[in-house]
């Protein structure tokens, strides 16, 4: 099977974080807003209203062209794109065709280790429509158009992924440039981020067939859907068969990719320069203006090679850099833990932190980076077992500091070999048949001692080191 | 009561400034007018009786605390249907919007209530604008003053005869291809299409984005020249809108290029010798009119397929319910409410835009578009106004013309400045003696240089009377 070599490209369309509509004044909030109150002449497309491009939309274009290490067009123009639909309420949506405002740009993604780039064709501006309902057994169908005129850029890939998780590791990428910089709100949930899939398979230099799986909005199910599809794909070949190119949705509940085609023909979109809109003329300052404001922010990719090169996995930096705070934790305590232990902190904040976040709330977090540098430390120099430290954990969260914690609770790890020793000893005495059993080589023996030495010290003995003085004092037992 | 009937701008200012007449008798001259002749006219679709009386009061209040007014305070007019007004009924003759009240105004309309102008009515016009003869309103047809067996010209048609029928001092027209200059040729008025770009078209409704401009009809370059200035400039709800430009020259070494083989004609010897008094006349080509007007009805075509989509029956207007699913709601409301040349617009403009065709039409004549602008440029680097008839002949019979493209071909002396973007005038420059309508002169200046136009207009109709005959139609 793995003679098909599957190619991948994405479109992303994500909504931008602005303070009004992309053509029009109307608040682009519309969260808590009655359906169709958000809405003024233009987004409504009454008769002669006309659109006025949203400079706010152009200046997060900017800033998303610099996280996607594109170039802006100085000269760029909208186009119009027709179709009929309820909640098109002009009959045509307005977008960029052919002079897009960012071009040519990469985002690069870690695969086993390695940056890979991954190119971005272009993306550009366009705004979103309304929202249809069709409520159940209905003979009517219901349109919203508070979101009508929603500014969007779309971001379109070149189809340079290979495998599901090429694909999901570029939209978690992007998705992490475009909140880092501000550009989206990224509540996926609504709509905020949301994507479609082209998908081929081919065992020759040329590109196979492909289909587009449209209209996710989770990372998982594009990763899912990918493997799902490039398999059905494969199959199909396998089979003799011919792929047909179409739509096709993703079912989550049946985990399978559904074809769309249904009555829908092949839309002619009739594109054209909207005459509404002059090309718009970037100055080169302006773009400098822009992208100077945002320099200072440290994007994804800086981050992530940081982390690579302290040998964090994907998943270790994913977590890392989709959560601020923790990001915040782990950076000011490489500050001040020596830095072989680094790792340590890591496992920390990607382990029990994130149980203990998934049981409470980030909200309730008093976790520093003293505490949790002390807490690590104070493993390391045996002063207490990583089981002790696992339990108060917990309340070094809550903001308690670590060394005071171990010496109210007399939490000390029992380190001294004199006291393990003697504990050792009285254990030998009292359990001839285990001596005799672990003389007969059976090395379980030793184990059943050292778990008896934990449960005389309460859990408070460093297992390491009893392990190592029970076999030393059996030995001896045996040699005598 | 002084008499009032074809008052300019400036004599009305007068009148009510001095006492001699109220604005309320002003204004209700203008509509005792309508009501005793609109019956053969057929120019008014929405008359505003109550709202215009309304604001003719405070006017005359304002006049009777001794204020300074505005010179087009209290002054009537009248408004193609095809600009939004708040709360009256706005159709651009179509029965789609047939129940249609907008909720808000177009800019120039605005503009021209805070300048204190009063609104009197709605007038017809082409449907949508789509017609050079005004037979295309869903509503009614309108008939020449001049003649009412002959078409007002169009699509600004309402507009002309109101204004040589003298419904209101001036009117407010939109010309795509002409559709301001043809209709105030064939009704003996003046009219401007300004530079494109120099009048708001926010909140008029949309023919031809590219081309729309928005512009005055009235009796005299004069009164054109006020309304203009009362309605240009930058407005930030249209993009495509540009500062106003002053740039009047002095007509002292004005070179005028004369269209030869069109103003060899007899019936513009006079306004020639008018001419000769102006400036020095050179000889100019003008653009091909068969390739513009082929280029015109491509692209225009193009635009109304797009713009007129929004006309769907689903969130206002008219809608046919007898639909059983969401396709027969668009194609039977669309059927039954967008009239025959409508439909075959919106049919060519689908057309030319489709994939396949895009390329040998839309963008040909894109293309082309940019050689004739280019070809406007050329000429104007060596004189400063061209003159040409605004149409090869005068007012048409109703009813004569039934095959659409013999309508669109009177268009083509005007196309070629819409395409351009230039300033044209229509104003009155002879009379046809066959018929004894009136034959319009155009003036086309470059891009920017509106005053330039009106300048020549304005020491034009100094010279000459046929701006003045308009007044002997209806007494």
């Amino acid at each position: 099977m793995n003679k098909y070599l599957p190619t991948i490209g994405i479109e992303i369309h994500t909504q931008l974080a602005t303070k009004s509509k992309m053509f029009c004044g109307c608040d682009n909030d519309s969260k808590t807003a009655e359906p169709n109150t958000n809405v003024c002449p233009v987004c409504l497309a009454l008769p002669g209203a006309l659109p006025v491009i949203n400079k706010g939309a152009v200046e997060l274009a900017i800033k998303l062209g610099h996280g996607l290490n594109a170039k802006i067009a100085t000269h760029t123009s909208f186009d119009r794109k027709n179709y009929f639909y309820p909640d098109s309420p002009k009959g045509y949506q307005i977008t960029q065709m052919d002079e897009p405002i960012i071009q040519q740009g990469f985002v690069e993604i870690l695969i086993e280790g390695e940056f890979k780039k991954i190119g971005v064709h272009h993306a550009h501006l366009e705004e979103d429509a309304g929202k249809s309902t069709h409520p159940a057994g209905a003979s009517y169908s219901l349109v919203d158009f508070n979101r009508a005129g929603t500014p969007l850029v779309e971001i379109v890939s070149d189809p340079d992924m290979h495998t599901p998780t090429e694909a999901k590791r570029y939209l978690q990428e992007v998705y992490n440039i475009a909140t880092t910089l501000g550009i989206t709100h990224g509540d996926m949930e609504h709509g905020n981020f949301k994507f479609d899939l082209n998908i081929s398979v081919s065992d020759t230099d040329k590109l196979g067939t492909r289909t587009e799986l449209k209209n996710l909005n989770s990372f998982r199910n594009a990763e899912r859907a990918l493997k799902y599809e490039i398999q059905r794909q494969i199959d199909l070949l396998e089979d003799g068969e011919e792929i047909t190119q179409e739509t096709r949705g993703w079912n989550d509940s049946k985990g399978i990719t559904v074809s769309q085609r249904g009555k829908e023909h092949a839309h002619d979109y009739r594109y054209f320069p909207e005459p509404d809109l002059p090309p718009l003329e970037l100055q080169v300052d302006f773009i400098t203006t822009i992208q100077k404001s945002v320099s200072s922010v440290v994007l994804p990719i800086i981050v992530r090679r940081e982390l690579s090169e302290l040998g964090l996995t994907s998943n270790e930096q994913d977590i890392l850099i989709g959560q601020a705070k923790t990001r915040d934790i782990f950076n000011d305590t490489t500050k001040i833990l020596q830095p072989k232990l680094h790792k340590k902190a890591v496992n920390w904040l990607v382990g029990d932190y994130q149980a203990w976040m998934t049981e409470n709330s980030e909200a309730k977090s008093q976790l520093t980076a003293e505490n949790l540098t002390d807490l690590i430390e104070l493993v390391e120099a045996d002063s207490i077992s990583s089981k002790t430290a696992k339990e108060i954990f917990g309340e070094v969260v809550l903001g308690a500091d670590p060394n005071k914690l171990i010496a109210d609770k007399g939490l000390t790890q029992v380190s001294d070999d004199t006291e393990l020793k003697k504990i050792i000893s009285e254990l030998i005495t009292q359990n001839p048949q285990a001596v005799a059993d672990y003389q007969s080589g059976n090395a379980k023996a030793a184990g059943f001692f050292v778990g008896q030495v934990m449960q005389a010290t309460k859990g408070q003995a460093n297992p390491g080191k009893a392990n190592t003085l029970v076999l030393k004092l059996l030995e001896a037992h045996t040699n005598e | 009561m002084a008499d009032l009937a074809y008052l300019s701008i400036a004599q009305a200012h007068e009148a009510l400034q001095s006492g001699k007449v109220t604005c309320v008798e002003l204004t209700q001259y203008y509509l005792d007018r309508i009501k005793k002749h609109d019956e053969s006219i057929g120019a008014v679709l929405t008359l505003c009786s109550d709202t215009a009386l309304e604001a003719a009061q405070k006017v005359d209040e304002k006049i009777q605390a001794g204020k300074d007014m505005g010179l087009l305070e209290g002054i009537p007019y009248t408004a193609k249907d095809m600009f939004l007004t708040a709360g009256v009924r706005t159709t651009a003759a179509s029965k789609i919007l047939d129940a249609f009240i907008p909720p808000y105004s177009a800019t120039v309309i605005d503009k021209l209530n805070s300048a204190g102008a009063i609104l009197i009515a709605k007038v017809n016009q082409d449907e949508f604008a789509h017609g050079g003869s005004t037979e295309n309103s869903a509503y009614q047809i309108t008939h020449n003053p001049w003649n009412t067996e002959y078409v007002p010209g169009g699509s600004s048609g309402g507009s002309a005869a109101a204004v040589a029928a003298d419904f209101g001092i001036f009117s407010l027209g939109t010309d795509t291809g002409g559709s301001i200059r043809q209709p105030a040729a064939y009704c003996g008025v003046t009219g401007l299409k300004p530079t494109y770009g120099l009048v708001s078209r926010y909140g008029v409704v949309a023919m031809a984005s590219s081309f729309d401009c928005i512009g005055p009809i009235t009796r005299s370059a004069e009164d054109a020249t006020l309304v203009l200035n009362a309605i240009q400039g930058r407005d930030v709800m249209d993009s495509t809108t540009i500062e106003s430009t002053e740039n009047h020259q002095s007509s002292k070494d004005l070179k005028i290029g004369v269209v030869k083989e069109l103003m060899n004609d007899s019936r513009y010897s006079e306004a020639l010798k008018a001419i000769n008094g102006l400036g020095k006349k050179n000889d100019v080509t003008l653009p091909d009119g068969d390739m513009a007007l082929a280029v015109y009805y491509v692209l225009v075509s193009s635009e109304i397929s797009s713009n007129l989509e929004r006309y769907d029956g689903i969130r206002y207007g008219s809608r046919n319910d007898s639909a059983t699913n969401l396709e027969q709601t668009y194609s039977l409301t669309r059927a039954e409410f967008l009239g025959p040349e409508v439909q075959r617009r919106i049919l060519t403009g689908t057309y030319a835009l489709s994939s396949g065709y895009y390329d040998a039409y839309y963008k040909k004549a894109m293309q082309v578009r940019t050689l004739i602008t280019q070809e406007f440029a050329q000429i104007f680097a060596d004189c400063d106004v061209i003159v040409t008839p605004t149409t090869l002949e005068p007012a048409f019979k109703i009813g004569s013309k039934s095959d659409p493209v013999e309508m669109y071909k009177t268009d083509i002396l005007t196309v070629s400045a819409n395409l351009a973007g230039v300033p044209a005038i229509s104003i009155p420059a002879g009379i046809d003696e066959k018929t004894g309508l009136p034959l319009g002169l155009q003036i086309i200046a470059a891009q920017g240089n509106d005053a330039q136009v009106l300048a020549v207009a304005e020491a034009f109709q100094k010279t000459t009377e046929w701006h003045k005959k308009v007044e002997e139609i209806i007494q």
